[in-house]
């Protein structure tokens, strides 16, 4: 167990923790030279075509340093803060953590909160200084930075480069001497935690664990002890590039299991594996639920696809435990579900999975927070829906999700950034000079006024010079009202949205516009509405459609043409109907772009 | 075999007109390698074209009248050495009223061509000038009456409407012109903003206004009445002519019927494929110089593609969509369609005629609307 070392790879988003593990694989001879690509780790599909990671990836590298040979678990996590319960998750199987900063970038608001959180499980931190090759590298200012924040010597930071392989022999050997060798015995009874799982459609499920006493062998009859369930251990083994099964995993190594789980559910991480016959006396203590920030409607485009689309939404549960949800019906929309997301990068990303993995097409309702409504009865009411909004009239209050926001800018930028969070109904609550150039800012916000298009907005007043970070703080009394979209006067329900009553009548108006412009004309008139309760707030009309042919159609005009018409058929086919007026999909998500 | 059509992109101009998305160059520099180059498609072309019964040709573009006498002369010389041109019924010719003298149309008359097709778009200078159009209205008129004078009444016209400086009174007037010259056919289309024109570029730049629609109607209607009023044959949406006075080639696109296509940017089908030339003269010449492929793209029509072309073209048709043929290649066509055709047979847009649906005047204006209603998905 002396020659273990855990770690993970931590740092805000796209400091380059995946290209600097490509460099770790290259050196450690993990991977060869052929089978190396650009973030290797990467191999989701989604995750190679955005350039971003989405899920922890933990790899198996073997190193040999002053003659003594060395077990590497390193764990790439993900930078984006939808995800930050990957980073957690992987903490807990390490004891040290490389904090990555990116040298012409400094720290960000992911660096702070993911360096806390290894601080917090006492993980030993080696800072490097990354993309040191970067002609915009400032070493020594985020030299200074790093030493304020972690408190660290200056000389143990590493000035390193994902790209040039600068600093790599440097760093393999802090974490030979200086991340500490796993603690346990190999003699008592297995006890190891199970910190990820994932689904393969021809093993089922494949959980990972780190065990901290004991050993497990092959065959070995094992039990989850949180969800009770006993398995036998199919295949053990450790995690190369692919998996490598093995006779045998012990106490401070990462392995896997397979043992002819199907059901996503039997896997919980954060479960204790031990033994049957013989098992440990104390369970680790596991992780939190993850809470989902957002909800929205997802319903299939073509109504027959429901019980597809419920098939869909589980396999995809199997692979990403923080996706829930339930089964909801609209009006509108006919049967589907509402779902719980992360942030609205997940969403983004379900939705795309189910489209390209699933080949599903599905129609995405207005996301929303989920709100608390105290009824006159007493009643609380758990609301994930605009439509379960009690009548205004049965309502006492209603409270809403804050956050507090953590943001990191140029002090040039403060002004900007200050209006845009006050704009947004945002407290400020502290304000702290990094340096003379750089100032962390924090607000509490509502959840709700930052899921939407909160941090494009950030990023265009400062320039991209500002990072975001948040995390909930519970919930507060607000003036929340339900606004209903009216077609023709017909109520669409899946256009419902809980909005804060002081922007009522500015919402209303925008969306309503937004409406006219996407809802294609039809042979009628269309009055588009905006009203809370019965009062009207804000009203558009869309003419009829007076005049829709071609003048010319010869040779060359045909296949053009008739491409598009089949095209506009295509999208009539996803079109839903209200009343007699036919929506395009797109305008479910309208709510989402009123400022473009 | 089936008698075929041919066609012959001459992509060249003199100017660029504002509101044209056609393929043409206005630069004349490399006319005769760009000449020798389509003759060169043409003779390995026609080596595999199966049909070899030509019974129409037309000469479009771009401008083919812009060929001077000599330079057309051995050009359709050479032309109709390599194709048999003796079924050949209608030999049509695109020319502008600028270049209508009377050596061209000698050298045309010549050579077989036995129809023009004039650019005339407008009788108002105003009109002309923000069409950047080449020629004014006193050459438009001209063109008309020396075309005659020298033995060619089977004409056509292109009249542009829908313009902002047109108005309804102007258009009837253009309309009475038609038939006092006694001009068989006219192809009357409504302004049109294409993109990548200097028009839709003058537009989002807020220079000029966007066609007003309900004007584009309003004369539509205006044009329909004035067909039945004289008894014209409004046979396709911008097409109309004395009885008898049908453009044959042009039919072609409509009918499915085989046509093959010389030149840059030019389309040809033959029945199951359609394939179109690269539109882009100096690749084109230098493809076509290294006897390499000309074709930019082809697509084979599945059978949905096939049945909704028909129900495209076939839309736009006096004749209508024969529901008999597309029921027998997609039965449950009429079943899925019931309830859409009745309704807009109860709101006047179509009528039953026989066997086939035929847009009503209202309808027509509507057409491509109810073109994209009737397709079919993927069969
Ligand atoms: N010049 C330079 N570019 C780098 C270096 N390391 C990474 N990059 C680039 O920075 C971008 C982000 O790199 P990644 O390795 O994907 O970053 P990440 O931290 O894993 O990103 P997330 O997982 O999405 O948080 C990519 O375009 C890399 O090519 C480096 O040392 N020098
Ligand atoms: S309209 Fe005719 S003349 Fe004018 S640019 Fe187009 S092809 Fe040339
Ligand atoms: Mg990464």
């Amino acid at each position: 167990m002396q020659h273990i070392r855990n770690f993970c790879i931590i740092a805000h988003i796209d400091h380059g923790k995946s290209t600097l593990a490509d460099r770790l694989l290259e050196h450690t001879g993990t991977v060869t030279q052929r089978e190396l690509q650009a973030q290797l780790l990467d191999n989701m599909d989604l995750e190679r075509e955005r350039g971003i990671t989405i899920k922890s990836h933990a790899i198996q590298m073997n190193y040999e340093l002053d003659g003594q040979k060395y077990v590497f678990n390193l764990i790439d996590t993900p930078g984006h803060v939808d995800f930050s319960y990957e980073v957690s998750r992987s903490i807990a199987a390490c004891e040290g953590a490389l904090l990555i900063v990116d040298a012409s970038q400094g720290i960000e608001a992911q660096t702070i909160s993911n360096l806390f959180m290894a601080l917090e499980q006492d993980l030993e931190i080696i800072p490097i200084l990354n993309k040191m090759d970067l002609p915009g590298a400032m070493p020594e200012e985020v030299k200074d930075e790093i030493v304020d924040l972690i408190g660290c010597d200056r000389d143990s930071i590493i000035p390193a480069s994902g790209k040039t392989g600068m600093g790599v022999d440097n760093i393999l050997r802090a974490i030979v001497e200086r991340v500490p060798a796993p603690k346990g015995n190999p003699e008592e009874p297995l006890k190891a935690l199970v910190f990820d799982s994932v689904f393969n459609p021809f093993r089922g499920i494949i959980a990972y664990f780190r065990i901290y006493n004991g050993q497990i062998s092959k065959g070995e009859h094992v039990k989850f002890m949180n969800t009770g369930m006993t398995y036998h251990a199919d295949e053990i083994g450790v995690l190369k590039l692919d998996l490598s099964p093995r006779p045998q995993v012990s106490a401070g190594d990462v392995g896997y299991i397979i043992s002819g789980i199907k059901d996503a559910k039997e896997v919980k991480v954060g479960d204790t594996l031990t033994s049957v016959v013989r098992p440990t006396l104390d369970t680790i203590k596991g992780f939190e639920d993850v809470k989902p920030m957002v909800f929205a409607g997802i319903y299939p485009v073509d109504t027959d696809e429901y019980e597809e689309l419920r098939d869909a939404m589980e396999k995809l549960q199997l692979n990403d435990a923080s996706l829930v949800f339930e089964p909801e019906s609209s009006a509108a929309l006919g049967f589907g579900f509402r779902c719980g997301f992360l942030g609205m990068l997940h969403l983004e990303i379900i939705q795309e999975r189910l489209e390209r993995e699933f080949n599903m097409t599905v129609i995405t309702t207005v996301p929303n927070v989920g709100y608390l409504a105290y009824t006159t009865k007493g009643d609380k009411v758990i609301v994930n829906n605009p439509s379960d909004l009690p009548d205004p009239d049965k309502t006492e209050y209603v409270e809403e999700p804050y956050i507090k926001a953590t943001i990191i800018t140029k002090s040039e930028y403060v002004g900007s950034v200050m209006s845009l969070c006050l704009d947004k109904r945002g407290i400020l609550t502290n304000q702290v000079y990094l340096t003379a150039e750089r100032v962390e800012l924090n607000f509490e916000m509502p959840l709700a006024e930052i899921v939407f298009d909160f941090y494009d907005r950030l990023k265009t007043i400062s320039r991209g010079y500002a990072s975001f970070d948040y995390h909930p703080i519970g919930y507060k009394e607000s003036k929340l009202v339900k606004m209903d979209i009216l077609l023709n006067g017909k109520q669409v329900d899946a256009l419902s949205a809980v909005i804060h009553r002081d922007n009522a009548f500015d919402l209303g108006k925008k969306i309503c516009k937004k409406l006219k412009d996407l809802i294609p004309r039809q042979q009628f008139e269309i009055a588009i509405q905006a009203g809370i309760g019965a009062k009207i707030i804000a009203r558009e009309t869309l003419s009829a459609l007076r005049k829709d042919v071609t003048a010319k159609c010869y040779g060359g005009d045909i296949t053009r043409k008739r491409k598009l018409l089949e095209k506009q058929k295509a999208g009539k086919k996803r079109m839903r109907q209200v009343g007699n007026v036919e929506i395009p999909q797109s305008a479910f998500m309208a709510v989402l772009k009123l400022n473009d | 075999m089936a008698p075929t059509g041919l066609y012959i992109h001459i992509p060249f101009c003199r100017k660029a007109c504002h509101y044209c998305n056609f393929h043409f160059s206005t630069s004349q520099d490399y006319r005769q390698r760009m000449l020798d180059a389509m003759i060169r498609e043409l003779e390995l072309r026609w080596a595999d074209w199966p049909f070899k019964t030509i019974e129409t040709i037309y000469l479009g573009g771009g401008t083919p009248s812009i060929l001077e006498p000599e330079e057309w002369m051995r050009f359709s010389d050479r032309l109709l050495n390599i194709v048999d041109s003796s079924q050949v019924v209608e030999f049509t010719l695109e020319a502008n009223p600028e270049d209508l003298q009377k050596e061209r149309l000698k050298a045309w008359t010549q050579t077989g061509v036995n129809r023009l097709s004039i650019g005339i778009q407008s009788l108002s200078d105003r009109d002309l000038e923000h069409m950047n159009r080449a020629h004014d209205s006193h050459q438009a008129i001209q063109s008309v009456q020396l075309s005659q004078d020298m033995g060619i009444d089977n004409l056509s016209i292109d009249l542009i409407y829908g313009t902002p400086w047109k108005d309804h009174q102007s258009w009837e007037a253009e309309l009475q012109w038609v038939l006092d010259n006694r001009i068989p056919h006219l192809s009357a289309y409504a302004l049109t903003v294409e993109e990548k024109t200097a028009l839709h570029h003058s537009i989002r730049a807020g220079k000029t206004a966007s066609p007003d629609e309900k004007r584009a109607e309003e004369q539509f209607l205006l044009l329909s009445q004035w067909a039945t009023d004289n008894q014209w044959d409004h046979y396709e949406i911008s097409n109309l002519c004395q009885p008898g006075f049908r453009a044959q080639h042009n039919s072609r696109y409509w009918d499915g019927t085989p046509y093959l296509g010389i030149g840059p940017s030019a389309h040809s089908y033959d029945g199951h494929q359609r394939m179109w030339n690269i539109a882009n003269n100096a690749l084109y010449m230098s493809q076509a110089e290294s006897d390499l492929s000309w074709q930019a793209e082809s697509e084979t029509l599945n059978p949905s593609n096939q049945i909704n072309e028909m129900i495209m073209t076939q839309l736009r048709l006096s004749e209508g969509l024969n529901i008999a043929t597309l029921e027998s290649l997609s039965p449950n066509w009429l079943a899925q369609n019931r309830a859409f055709l009745e309704q807009q047979l109860e709101m006047g847009n179509l009528s039953l005629v026989d066997t086939h649906i035929v847009l009503s005047t209202q309808g027509r204006i509507l057409c491509d609307f109810i073109t994209s209603q009737l397709m079919v998905s993927e069969l």
